[in-house]
């Protein structure tokens, strides 16, 4: 394999990681507790901004008549700590301003407003993060301590991201099948129902709120760190419905399925476009990726909204000692589960 | 279905009620002595709420025995419902004092009113659409450990030995109701009865101390009522306390005493329906139409 082509491979592969970190931080939020956040990208952003800010050295050493705050010069892996910690915390403001009070299409549009002000304030505060031009030549994770070609560094900095979205994983999974994910499916079903058996909505749901929140930071550190700049043009609010598509078409509430659309979208719909022949004015081709994730979208809304792989209905006998509960789940196709009155013990 | 999953069914007969401790906020049905049968468990005095500009209820005053199943009558707009909804805290903002257990309970959160150890269904079943049956009768136990982030990330052994505890408890539940084949289906996909079964088995997991039915047996077919009625004896019998609204007189007949006619947000008369039945202004208020 040329060294080009490993490099592509790699970076999409890396680019799905990163990205499957966000969707499933996303998906605990929407497909699993019903919250409706059109601003998840200003959360990912918090963390790239924080883990550039946290990483460059002080405006002033570059001498690029660059003006942001921070600058910190932190090692690795503080600046992706940080991101992490800055998606989280962002989510509590957040919380109370769009999600505490606020339902359904209402929660929706705040949320969206929100985003729009946000990308708007960071472009338009040059002082802050460096304006529309954005932060770069943010350092990458250990570059300069590992003896690595640059070719290396990139599988290394795969195998990182790998093992980052495998911790997720283990911790997304964990969520969504406890007792804590049922009563966050509860509060998304109905959240009136919750409340009269004694869960504390508000509760479950800023938690899950903040969860969410910190994947999207370390998402945004880890994508920071590997792009190494960041502008208000990287976030602006159709990124959400990015992420949001990928949640439609793979299956809300379902590990697998955002892995799936994870696949299917961002890195195959996006990607894919790259090979199409060039029509029209230069350019055409990619400003055409939104008219066909919109339409891909409205495809499944329409035809499958369950998404490919839909949410999994968990048997009685999983809850009960030997029903099974392992990841072999996802792998190995259901059995198809005798049912006690099937069994002629239903009285 | 393996020997053990087939042993655990099996042997479920007698053991509902068995594995859902009561939790620290409510010393649950077991706990009361008999000679607390026919005292006062819940009060509600000169209860008002107004609606824009309707007056729902206006100045409601009665109180519920412990032990008995108390049936709530009344035309419609009477305030029953908005009452009901009063006392779980559904509604807050109101004046008047609802007093369970000697306790204020007005304007708190219907979380906090649940974890007392009150209990509602809802007069539109109320379940959780995309879970199983299963699923929302382990909801309906009381809020416990597993049930947190960290509870979720760690401690799992702990946490799966309860929920085995839970879900036998669960199929006892669905046994007796004779609905155990429906614990695999989606709560969305159930008849309009067997979503009020549902909500009553949920209502059932938490170890209530008062149940408050909203037209439990409406939509239900007459043969699976009687079966319902007869359950809702033997909750009683237990020492649980019910306030059930219903507009089947026959039901509220055999199932509830005292009685309790609402019209216009006030109590009208309460009594045994058989009395009531006499009360010249309950039959031109309600009983007539």
């Amino acid at each position: 394999m040329s060294p080009a082509v490993q490099f592509y491979a790699s970076s999409l592969a890396i680019l799905f990681g990163i990205n499957l970190i966000a969707v499933w931080g996303l998906d605990l939020q929407y497909g699993v507790s019903g919250i409706f956040n059109f601003a998840y990208i200003v959360f990912q952003s918090a963390g790239a901004y924080t883990a550039g800010l946290f990483a460059l050295h002080p405006a002033a050493y570059y001498q690029m008549n660059e003006t942001y705050i921070g600058g910190l010069n932190m090692p690795f892996p503080i600046p992706l700590l940080a991101a992490t910690a800055a998606g989280a915390l962002l989510a509590i403001p957040l919380y109370l301003i769009g999600i505490r009070r606020l339902r359904g299409d209402y929660q929706a549009m705040a949320m969206l407003v929100l985003s729009l002000i946000a990308t708007a304030f960071a472009d338009a505060q040059v002082n802050l993060v460096n304006g529309p031009t954005g932060i770069s030549f943010v350092p990458k994770p250990l570059a300069a301590q590992l003896p690595l070609t640059f070719l290396g560094y990139q599988w290394a900095y795969l195998g990182f991201v790998a093992v980052i979205t495998l911790i997720v994983f283990w911790i997304t999974r964990s969520i969504v099948s406890s007792p804590f994910g049922r009563v966050l499916r509860a509060v998304r079903d109905s959240e009136t129902a919750a409340a009269s058996l004694g869960r504390r909505v508000s509760r479950a749901r800023l938690t899950v709120f903040v969860l969410g929140g910190g994947l999207a930071g370390l998402s945004g550190g880890l994508l920071m760190q590997y792009v190494t700049a960041w502008s208000p043009s990287s976030w602006l609010y159709p990124e959400t419905f990015l992420f949001l598509t990928v949640i439609v078409v793979g299956g809300t509430a379902n590990l697998a399925g955002n892995a799936l659309g994870t696949l299917l979208v961002p890195i195959l719909i996006i990607e894919g476009t790259r090979f199409l022949p060039q029509i029209g004015y230069p350019g055409l081709i990619d400003s055409l990726d939104w008219v066909v994730i919109g339409l891909v979208m409205l495809a499944f809304l329409w035809f499958r909204p369950q998404g490919l792989l839909p949410e999994r209905r968990r048997s009685w006998v999983t809850f009960l000692p030997g029903g099974r509960r392992s990841l072999g789940d996802l792998l190995r196709p259901r059995r198809a589960v005798p049912l006690p009155g099937e069994a002629g013990t239903e009285g | 279905m393996s020997a053990q999953q087939d042993k655990d069914v099996t042997a479920l007969g007698s053991q509902a009620g068995s594995a859902d401790k009561p939790g620290r906020e409510a010393t649950g049905p077991a706990a009361e002595g008999p000679d607390e049968r026919g005292q006062a468990i819940l009060r509600v005095e000169d209860l008002r709420v107004r609606f824009g500009g309707v007056q729902a209820v206006a100045g409601a005053t009665f109180e519920v025995r412990r032990g008995t199943i108390t049936g709530l009558i009344g035309p419609n707009g009477a305030g029953k419902s908005t009452v009901v909804n009063l006392i779980a805290g559904q509604i807050r903002e109101a004046t008047g004092r609802v007093l369970f257990e000697e306790e204020e309970i007005l304007g708190r959160g219907a979380d906090e009113i649940s974890r007392l150890g009150l209990r509602r269904t809802f007069q539109t079943a109320n379940l959780f659409g995309r879970m199983t049956v299963m699923e929302n009768l382990l909801m309906g136990a009381r809020p416990w450990d597993g049930e947190t982030l960290r509870g979720s990330l760690v401690g799992r052994r702990k946490w799966h030995r309860r929920e085995a505890e839970l879900a036998r408890k669960a199929l006892a539940i669905m046994r007796e109701f004779g609905v155990v084949d429906l614990a695999d289906e989606l709560a969305a996909n159930l008849s309009g009865g067997q979503k009020r079964i549902v909500e009553i088995m949920r209502t059932m997991m938490g170890d209530p101390i008062v149940m408050l039915l909203d037209e439990p047996l409406a939509g239900i077919n007459p043969t699976l009522a009687l079966k319902i009625s007869d359950r809702l004896r033997a909750i009683r019998d237990t020492g649980v306390t019910m306030i059930m609204i219903e507009h089947d007189l026959g039901i509220v007949e055999q199932l509830c005493d005292p009685v309790i006619v609402m019209a216009q947000g006030r109590v009208l008369s309460e009594g045994p329906l058989s009395d009531l039945r006499r009360n010249k202004e309950v039959v031109s208020a309600y009983l007539t139409g």
